[in-house]
């Protein structure tokens, strides 16, 4: 059962209940005050005929052979004048005045002739007057006082039912937009939320769920880049392989064996990035790195450019002593080594690669700088921003997995990296880690 | 046929240069787009297989640039991304086929002759011009039924002059599509060349426009009765 139609039928049930216990009460109560009001209507009838015998006690003084009779113009009502010694001075017309009889002073109830007559009989002067109304008349009365109250309360909870289904229906249509909104939504639709203006409470859902949203897109994505960074790492060196081994298998001679040399860099260059898988997966596993010393970025620099090729193309740029940072060594030292190899790959030949150290505050925290900066075939700064390039990549090894290496090193250690394009038409590439004093 | 690789990886390039030359094919590599554009714009070659991770420039945009320039050489597309979106993306752009790595050499031959084909307007694999047929994809030329032996530049020399449909092609660009960027070249290598087609498929197969270059001559008869 939906929300909406739970909540319309314990708000019109609660509605009825009440009414409905409204209305017994005042069905009640009403029918109590129209009795009393009628017989108070009898008793000053009663009273009104004794104050015309005391104005005119004459024809009542003398007893009568035969008794007056009067005919009213209603049925529904009948008198009756008696003696003190119980003779009929005065009746209506009829069995309804006979009826009347040995009536006892005060109201009373007689049923004649299958009807049901209320009576009521006042002593005065000796003399017993009693008046009385048919049972009919009053309960026509009293049905006639009911109905005009019950129509209007129909109606009026009729259209109380209405306004609340109407009044819910448009309290609660943000909610039902938001619930068609999802259900329609294909998983793979991840973009964000519309319903319109959302109420106060529905807002935090809204933005909560589109910042999720815009989260697993971000991912989404960023996992994509990294299956199509991997899945290039992998075949383009496979794909040197294969070509130089058909070739191999053709010829014959040197040629050959240059093919067949080719092929054995390509499994070389295939094994690196084996080992650069390893190492990501290795990262995000954590618990290898869960207690290491500080590292100092001297040692870690000068280790990463041992036996680095084009290692000589390296400027150094120190604003600073040795300072430390809180990273593993091993894993500082395979940061800075992929990006100077990313620099060197894409700078040209007699370019030289810049590298300079130095410390910042930033957001109450102490970071160690390492620029990177190299001269140009980068790709271009069109794909640059706060995020890393798309389509970068290294002509002789893992660009994409390298930088994406880097990346998490940076992540996992409460640093950054950060690339944006240089006057020179190369790139930037700012590593920060927390420094450590 | 005249190939211009467009490839970063040294590795790959190599092997590709290696594989299409025994194919019969003449074949330039260059790294970046810049050097590409300049390449298609020197020497004119027959087909291009082009990476789209270039380190300048994306492959597509420099696909975009020529088809918007209006260079109607053929393009196959040879990358390691295999997103569907980007071959569609590929296509759409003007690349003329798409082919994924790693790759066999024989298919990616097969597919550039194909390339070629289509664009010199031919549905058969077989060059006829009279009694000559070429086939490129293996390189063999038969006269009258007889194969006759052609080093791989005499190969190409044929090609260029049998797409040229009689058009007269200037030595300029004869040199470029025989040897691209090498530029140890001797200056008589085409006359040389254009020596040897002569004396194996016939002298009026090469008609030389003197100052103005060469064309290919009607269609060969027997070398016996040509010559």
């Amino acid at each position: 059962m939906s929300l909406q139609s739970r909540l319309l039928a314990m708000l019109s049930m609660s509605l009825i209940g009440l009414w409905l216990t409204v209305a017994m009460l005042m069905y009640l109560h009403l029918d109590n005050k129209v009795s009393e009001t009628l017989d108070q209507r009898l008793a000053a009838s009663a009273n009104m005929v004794a104050g015309l015998i005391a104005q005119q006690p004459d024809p009542f003084s003398q007893p009568a052979r035969e008794p007056l009779l009067l005919s009213p113009l209603s049925e529904g009502v009948a008198c009756q004048i008696r003696s003190a010694n119980g003779d009929i001075l005065l009746q209506t017309a009829g069995p309804r005045g006979a009826s009347l009889t040995d009536a006892k002073p005060g109201f009373s109830t007689r049923t004649v002739s299958g009807e049901e007559w209320r009576l009521y009989t006042l002593e005065q002067n000796g003399l017993l007057i009693t008046t009385a109304d048919r049972g009919t008349e009053r309960r026509q009365l009293e049905n006639g006082i009911i109905l005009v109250m019950a129509v209007p309360f129909s109606l009026a909870l009729l259209g109380s039912l209405v306004v609340l289904w109407w009044g819910v229906r448009r309290g609660l249509e943000p909610l039902q937009k938001l619930y068609r909104e999802l259900q329609l939504r294909e998983p793979a639709n991840l973009k964000p939320l519309s319903i319109g203006s959302a109420p106060a409470e529905l807002r935090p859902i809204v933005n909560t769920l589109n910042s999720l949203f815009a989260r697993v897109e971000r991912t989404v994505v960023r996992e994509q880049r990294f299956a199509s960074h991997t899945a290039h790492e992998f075949r383009t060196p496979l794909t040197g392989i294969k070509t130089h081994l058909q070739v191999a298998r053709r010829i014959d001679g040197e040629q050959q064996q240059l093919a067949l040399a080719r092929a054995e860099m390509g499994v070389q260059r295939l094994q690196n990035v084996a080992e650069q898988l390893l190492m990501l997966a290795r990262l995000e596993s954590q618990d290898d790195w869960r207690e290491f010393e500080p590292c100092s970025v001297g040692i870690a620099i000068h280790e990463a450019l041992v036996d680095m090729p084009g290692g000589e193309r390296v400027k150094q740029f120190t604003e600073t002593g040795d300072v430390f940072v809180r990273a593993p060594h091993p894993l500082v030292v395979i940061a800075v080594r992929n990006l100077l190899e990313n620099a060197l790959k894409f700078s040209s030949d007699n370019q030289p690669v810049e590298l300079r150290i130095s410390c910042q505050s930033s957001n109450h925290q102490d970071l160690v700088r390492l620029i990177i900066r190299d001269g140009g075939h980068s790709p271009s700064s069109s794909h640059h921003g706060n995020q890393l390039p798309q389509n970068s990549r290294s002509p002789e090894q893992g660009h994409g997995l390298g930088l994406t290496i880097v990346e998490s090193i940076a992540a996992q250690f409460s640093g950054h990296l950060r690339a944006e394009g240089n006057a020179s038409g190369g790139m930037d590439w700012e590593l920060a880690l927390p420094r450590v004093f | 046929m005249h190939v211009l690789i467009v490839e970063d990886d040294e590795l790959v390039a190599s092997g590709l240069k290696a594989g299409l030359e025994l194919h019969h094919c003449v074949v330039d590599h260059v790294r970046t787009g810049r050097e590409a554009q300049h390449a298609l714009e020197q020497f004119n070659p027959d087909v291009v297989v082009l990476d789209l991770g270039l380190p300048d420039v994306d492959g597509l945009e420099v696909l975009a640039q020529w088809r918007a320039a209006g260079v109607q050489t053929p393009v196959l597309i040879l990358t390691a991304r295999d997103a569907v979106k980007r071959r569609i993306e590929g296509l759409e752009t003007g690349g003329d086929d798409y082919v994924l790595k790693p790759f066999e050499l024989d298919e990616l031959a097969a597919r550039l002759h194909a390339l070629v084909r289509r664009a010199a307007g031919r549905v058969v694999a077989e060059i006829c011009h009279g009694d000559l047929t070429v086939r490129p994809s293996t390189g063999e030329v038969f006269l009258a039924a007889k194969p006759v032996s052609l080093s791989r530049r005499e190969l190409a020399l044929l090609e260029k002059l049998l797409n040229s449909r009689g058009a007269v092609l200037s030595e300029e660009r004869l040199k470029d599509g025989l040897y691209g960027m090498d530029t140890e070249v001797e200056s008589n290598a085409l006359n040389v060349h254009i020596y040897h087609l002569r004396r194996k498929l016939g002298k009026h197969l090469i008609i030389t426009e003197r100052g103005v270059g060469y064309r290919l001559g009607p269609p060969v008869g027997r070398p016996g009765i040509e010559t």
